[in-house]
């Protein structure tokens, strides 16, 4: 349920601990024993969730959050970004032939004896219900990526549920039953509603009933968010009794809440906070990658950015080692292409451009780019002068701004900075295209492909989607349709080995880096960073310590 | 006199429908447009956004939208939060009570003081005191407020630990008055030192004014003591003006102090304000600025007419 | 104050000239006097900045991030590494253009609505004077944040934006001057030869009314520097790498905790600055207005709100 995890602090990362990869499984970990769930957990988050309803818009990392402990979907999302069961009892593959050969039939085995927190059994409507209304063009779905793939479906009895989509797609499991962008609503709930009520109906504010280990108590708006461990949950039995979540819409206010001892979990402390959030006694710091990067995307309707020399020259002439040393304090990696370390699909072996002013001399004078006066580049008579935009009021981003415009001057070119604030940013700037080179952090997707087919592809244009910056390679845009209908792994990851070196030699965008993020906790044991979804979904496994 | 509160409540029409026109012209002319928080969104599809653009009647002309707008703001309809799909006045309301304790709080402090201070001031004019005053408070006006609340962030949160920084109450913790009141203190100084800095100001010039009146020499010339002169004629005199001003901080009261807010993350109007505009959440935006606004006029009729009742060397024609 | 209120418009015409008391002079001019002084030597220093510490503003530095002040480093290094003290000077170059510039398309457009509305009267007048009801009506903070995201944040953006929230005040007080001049004998005399009104109201009444001007203008220099910074605390000032004092204070904010000193001193230059504005202010309007009765302070009521 991490949807827009990138949006929720500029510069950080999910991603690997690749030492906590173990294949996660709520039937795994060890359940009941002799206690009662005592306690309560207060989880500092930074702004209040739009809704708790987790099928409704727009999407934000907040209502993932809160909605984490109690609502789970069909399968969740293990750290590596594999699929693991949760409500439903396997994954269906093409090996077990929950996935029929030409790869359009799926067919789902729900977890049998599972209760709604009002006591409801959980059946194959629930699974249907979520999917029509995700589909209806009355609701306003957090996205209908996925759903609107799907041609049919149909419950031949109360646990199995059959879809059949128009079109193979790979990540159709990821896309729409993990805990990745929405969780199942109740049926027997919905089903009375008309769907044009859906935006503005109870559940929203309300979410009752829940399938998770936590269920909902009260909301004050601005204040709190209160939940409390289901007894009906048929999974392992969550250790603390209650879990706050106490909005503070602040960074330096959670800064002081975790100092103070008052809050037990600070998801994406800033890097900016880092050394301080260190110094305090008794804090966990983790630290992982993300399946998330930040660039700058390069407008190629520009004529300038047009020539791929001058990309290229661009991303030698950025100091990016000294940026992720300095304004990361090396807390991010080096990226060369948009297949990122937090995916199974990154390569390694594909390496970043180094730092070489020599070689963006060398690409820029072949452009035919020469040194003009004031040291200045010159060609045709016009100065080698850009633009570059990216959001306001992120001292990250103002600092790697300031660097790169200085980079840049040192090769002869002049950059200007025109910030936006971000709702400006995204919502003008980048999506009508009217920018030269916008810096911000992409990802935001459970699978590889939807994320690079939508940066990447030439059908991807805005309003369609976020090709924002209108490159177009047919070669690429070709792998990306054979990659949705290849099933198997492997020969995925080939056909993003080889878009990956496209966009290496390319250059449609400038790669920065993938930064790690930071999570902390005091006073709390359990707690396990996922990054692809909040983490909120083992909440069962936290423990209170002081 | 009943005309002269007609012509008054009158001319406020064309004010309240021209506030109401500029907000929503302005709002809607601001970049990103209305579904600016959607577009932003990688997942969005064309379809999704022509379906949200007639959800929300962005579809028709703007004169269009802002008669239908009107119709039902008319009638308490203020529309529906972009964000969470509740009632933009049930959104605000929300917010109402923390404004109120911040801003009661803060106004009742500093009027307190600047009567104090101000009096003195102006009864001893060109004293060492009133000098200071003086400085200080245009001292207190030319600091910007989110600078002082830092300041006083640093001295009293970072450095001494006495007080709390952020926030109305800690978070996790049971509510308690007294922990309260601690979150009060350094945002209702930062409020007090700058309105601190106006209100004094005013006390002082209204009672220099009032004690340069004939009456007041009269009462001198016949030989009542400097107490009574000053605080049987020349306060009671010079309060009024003072009390009509200070009514319309009341009305700047709904709008919350927003920098104060932002700084000490006090969830109370302001905030909100700022937030919905960065959010492009239109109708939050409008709705609260026209509602602030329209406040704004409202006791703007009040004071003049209740100044107007009171005071007789007002001619009202 | 918002509607036309009989209380500020009896104050309004009440700006009559007399001579002050000598104390009173003499008091209010020690303190003119030492703002000038202190606003001078800001202006020659933020002027003569890169000579007085040799050093670009810009110059990134990856070994001194974040240093303390010290001897080499006067005010200590920002996050970039760049000296602050450099930093303060060219952004008291930015702060107090917008300052001016601001004063100049508020007074200057205040003066002309206030001029035109008083001397035409009627029709005019009644127009002019409920937009500036209707402008005074909106919260200051909320009009300068509408604008902020519609127009734009180059520096002339910026003042244009500060300038059309703080025009009203002016032309309020150009009116009342305007209303109190017509009357007079000489002005009639100019009609009565025939003057054009436009000549009349240029050639005769607006000098004449420009005094007062002058005393709104110094206050609203400051105000302005003020409010520059308001708008950078909230997202919408001057980009980088461009220093304003606004800017810097607002980056410093992310520091508060690991580098103070990037906190303090651009405040405290706002301060100082803005203080010898409102203080050269004051004296003058004592000089033109010597019972005393209203401070600068009665006149910008609602200046309060933009930065509160």
């Amino acid at each position: 349920m991490n949807r827009f995890k990138p949006l929720l602090a500029a510069l950080l990362g999910a991603g690997m601990l690749a030492s906590v990869s173990v294949a996660f499984s709520p039937a795994m970990v060890a359940s009941a024993g002799g206690y009662t769930p005592s306690g309560s957990a207060v989880i500092g988050i930074q702004e209040q969730p739009a809704t708790l309803n987790p099928i409704i818009g727009p999407a934000m990392t907040y209502t993932g959050i809160v909605d984490g402990p109690m609502m789970p979907n069909l399968f969740d999302l293990a750290q590596n970004g594999t699929l693991v069961p949760d409500l439903a009892t396997v994954v269906p593959t093409l090996q077990n032939g929950g996935i029929s050969k030409n790869g359009l039939t799926y067919t789902f085995h729900l977890r049998p004896n599972v209760k709604w927190s009002d006591g409801v059994p959980f059946t194959s409507q629930d699974m249907i219900e979520t999917a029509k209304l995700m589909q209806n063009p009355h609701v306003n779905a957090v996205t209908t990526e996925g759903f609107t793939d799907i041609k049919s479906m149909s419950a031949p009895n109360k646990l199995t549920v059959v879809t059949t989509l128009y079109k193979p797609l790979a990540s159709y499991l990821s896309t729409c039953w993990s805990n990745f962008n929405i969780s199942i609503i109740p049926a027997h709930v919905f089903d009375t509603v008309p769907p044009s009520q859906v935006n503005y109906f109870q559940y929203n504010e309300d979410p009752v009933p829940t399938l998770g280990p936590y269920k909902f108590v009260s909301w004050t708006h601005d204040a709190s968010i209160v939940e409390v461990a289901n007894p009906l949950y048929w999974g392992p039995k969550p250790h603390i009794k209650k879990l706050v979540f106490q909005i503070i819409p602040d960074q330096n206010t959670l800064l002081s809440a975790l100092q103070a001892g008052n809050i037990n979990l600070y998801f994406g402390v800033p890097i900016t906070q880092l050394s301080t959030v260190k110094a305090i006694s008794g804090v966990k710091l983790y630290e992982y990658n993300q399946p998330d990067w930040e660039w700058a995307q390069l407008n190629l309707k520009n004529p300038i950015l047009a020539n791929v020399d001058v990309r290229r020259a661009l991303e030698y002439a950025i100091d990016r080692s000294a940026i992720v040393k300095y304004v990361l304090k090396g807390h991010g990696t080096l990226i060369a292409d948009s297949q990122v370390p937090g995916y199974w699909s990154y390569d390694p072996a594909i390496k970043p451009y180094p730092y070489s002013p020599t070689m963006a001399d060398k690409l820029l004078n072949e452009a035919g780019w020469k040194m003009g006066p004031g040291g200045i580049r010159v060609k045709d008579g016009k100065q080698l002068v850009l633009t570059y935009s990216t959001t306001s009021g992120n001292v990250p981003r103002a600092e790697t701004e300031q660097i790169i415009q200085q980079n840049l001057l040192q090769v002869g070119i002049k950059l200007n900075i025109q910030n936006y604030p971000a709702s400006t940013f995204f919502g003008t700037i980048l999506y009508h295209g009217q920018f030269q080179i916008a810096e911000y952090e992409a990802g935001g997707a459970a699978d590889p492909d939807l994320r690079t087919w939508r940066a990447d592809s030439c059908q991807a244009f805005p309003p369609d989607g976020s090709n924002y910056g209108f490159w177009c390679n047919q070669t690429v845009s070709k792998l990306l349709t054979e990659e949705e209908s290849t099933m198997d792994i492997t020969a995925r990851k080939a056909i993003f080995n080889q878009i990956a070196q496209i966009e290496a030699s390319q250059m449609p965008s400038l790669y920065y880096f993938a930064a790690q993020g930071v999570d902390a906790t005091r006073g709390m044991n359990g707690y396990t960073p996922n990054p692809f979804v909040m983490n909120t979904f083992q909440a069962y496994n936290w423990t209170l310590s002081k | 006199m009943w005309a002269y509160i007609a012509r008054r409540v009158l001319l406020s029409i064309p004010i309240m429908i021209g506030i109401t026109a500029l907000i929503f012209l302005i709002s809607h002319s601001l970049p990103g447009g209305p579904l600016a928080m959607y577009l932003n969104l990688p997942t969005i599809t064309h379809a999704q956004i022509e379906h949200l653009t007639i959800q929300f009647g962005l579809n028709k002309p703007l004169w269009m939208q802002y008669v239908s707008w009107l119709g039902k703001a008319l009638h308490g309809d203020f529309g529906r939060s972009f964000v969470d799909g509740r009632p933009v006045l049930a959104v605000i309301g929300d917010r109402v009570p923390a404004t109120l304790e911040l801003m009661v709080t803060a106004l009742i402090i500093s009027y307190l003081l600047a009567f104090v201070l101000g009096v003195v001031s102006a009864t001893r004019q060109y004293s060492a005191f009133d000098y200071t005053m003086t400085v200080l408070s245009y001292a207190g006006m030319a600091m910007p407020v989110f600078w002082l609340g830092i300041i006083l962030i640093l001295v009293f949160s970072v450095d001494l630990h006495w007080l709390p920084t952020f926030g109305m109450v800690t978070p996790g913790v049971p509510y308690s008055f007294l922990d309260n009141v601690k979150h009060l203190i350094l945002p209702v100084i930062t409020l007090v030192v700058y309105t601190l800095a106006q209100e004094s100001r005013y006390v002082r010039s209204s009672m220099l004014e009032v004690m340069q009146q004939d009456y007041i020499r009269t009462a001198r010339a016949k030989g009542a003591p400097e107490r009574r002169v000053l605080y049987r004629h020349a306060l009671r005199n010079a309060l009024l003006p003072v009390i009509t001003v200070m009514m319309l901080d009341f009305a700047f009261l709904i709008s919350g102090a927003l920098i104060t807010e932002t700084v000490f993350a006090w969830p109370g109007m302001g905030r909100l304000f700022f937030d919905s505009l960065q959010d492009g959440n239109y109708p939050v935006v409008v709705g609260m600025a026209v509602l602030v606004s329209l406040a704004v006029v409202v006791v703007n009729i009040l004071t003049d007419i209740i100044y107007a009742v009171v005071d007789p060397r007002i001619q009202y024609s | 104050m918002g509607a036309a209120s009989p209380l500020a418009e009896a104050q309004e015409s009440q700006l009559l000239i007399r001579p002050p008391s000598f104390w009173r002079r003499l008091l209010l001019h020690k303190l003119a006097i030492v703002g000038a002084a202190v606003l001078l030597v800001v202006i020659v220093l933020c002027l003569l900045g890169p000579v007085v510490t040799g050093t670009n503003p810009n110059a990134i530095d990856f070994t001194a991030f974040g240093s303390p002040p010290s001897l080499h480093h006067l005010m200590g290094t920002d996050d970039l590494g760049r000296d602050e003290f450099t930093r303060i000077l060219f952004g008291g170059r930015i702060s107090l253009l917008v300052g001016f510039l601001a004063m100049l398309i508020g007074v200057g457009l205040g003066g002309l609505v206030g001029a035109i509305s008083g001397f035409f009267g009627g029709t005019v007048d009644f127009i002019a004077m409920r937009v500036v009801d209707i402008a005074l009506s909106i919260p200051r903070l909320f009009l300068l944040l509408l604008l902020s995201v519609t127009i734009g944040q180059s520096i002339f953006d910026i003042s244009l934006i500060i300038g059309l929230t703080a025009w009203m005040y002016p032309a309020r007080i150009m009116r009342a001057q305007v209303l109190g001049l017509r009357s007079l004998n000489y002005v009639e005399a100019a009609r009565s030869i025939g003057s054009r009104s436009t000549r009349v109201l240029f050639r005769h009444i607006v000098p004449n009314a420009i005094a007062p001007l002058i005393v709104n203008s110094t206050i609203q220099v400051g105000q302005a520097i003020v409010s520059e910074s308001v708008m950078s605390f909230l997202g919408y000032g001057i980009q980088p790498p461009t220093p304003s004092w606004g800017n810097m204070l607002t980056n410093a904010q992310t520091f508060v905790q690991t580098a103070p000193w990037l906190a303090i001193f651009p405040g405290v230059m706002i301060v100082i600055t803005v203080l010898a504005f409102n203080l050269i202010g004051d004296a003058l309007r004592d000089a033109l207005d010597p019972t005393g009765q209203k401070g600068a302070l009665g006149r910008g009521r609602n200046a309060k709100q933009a930065t509160a």
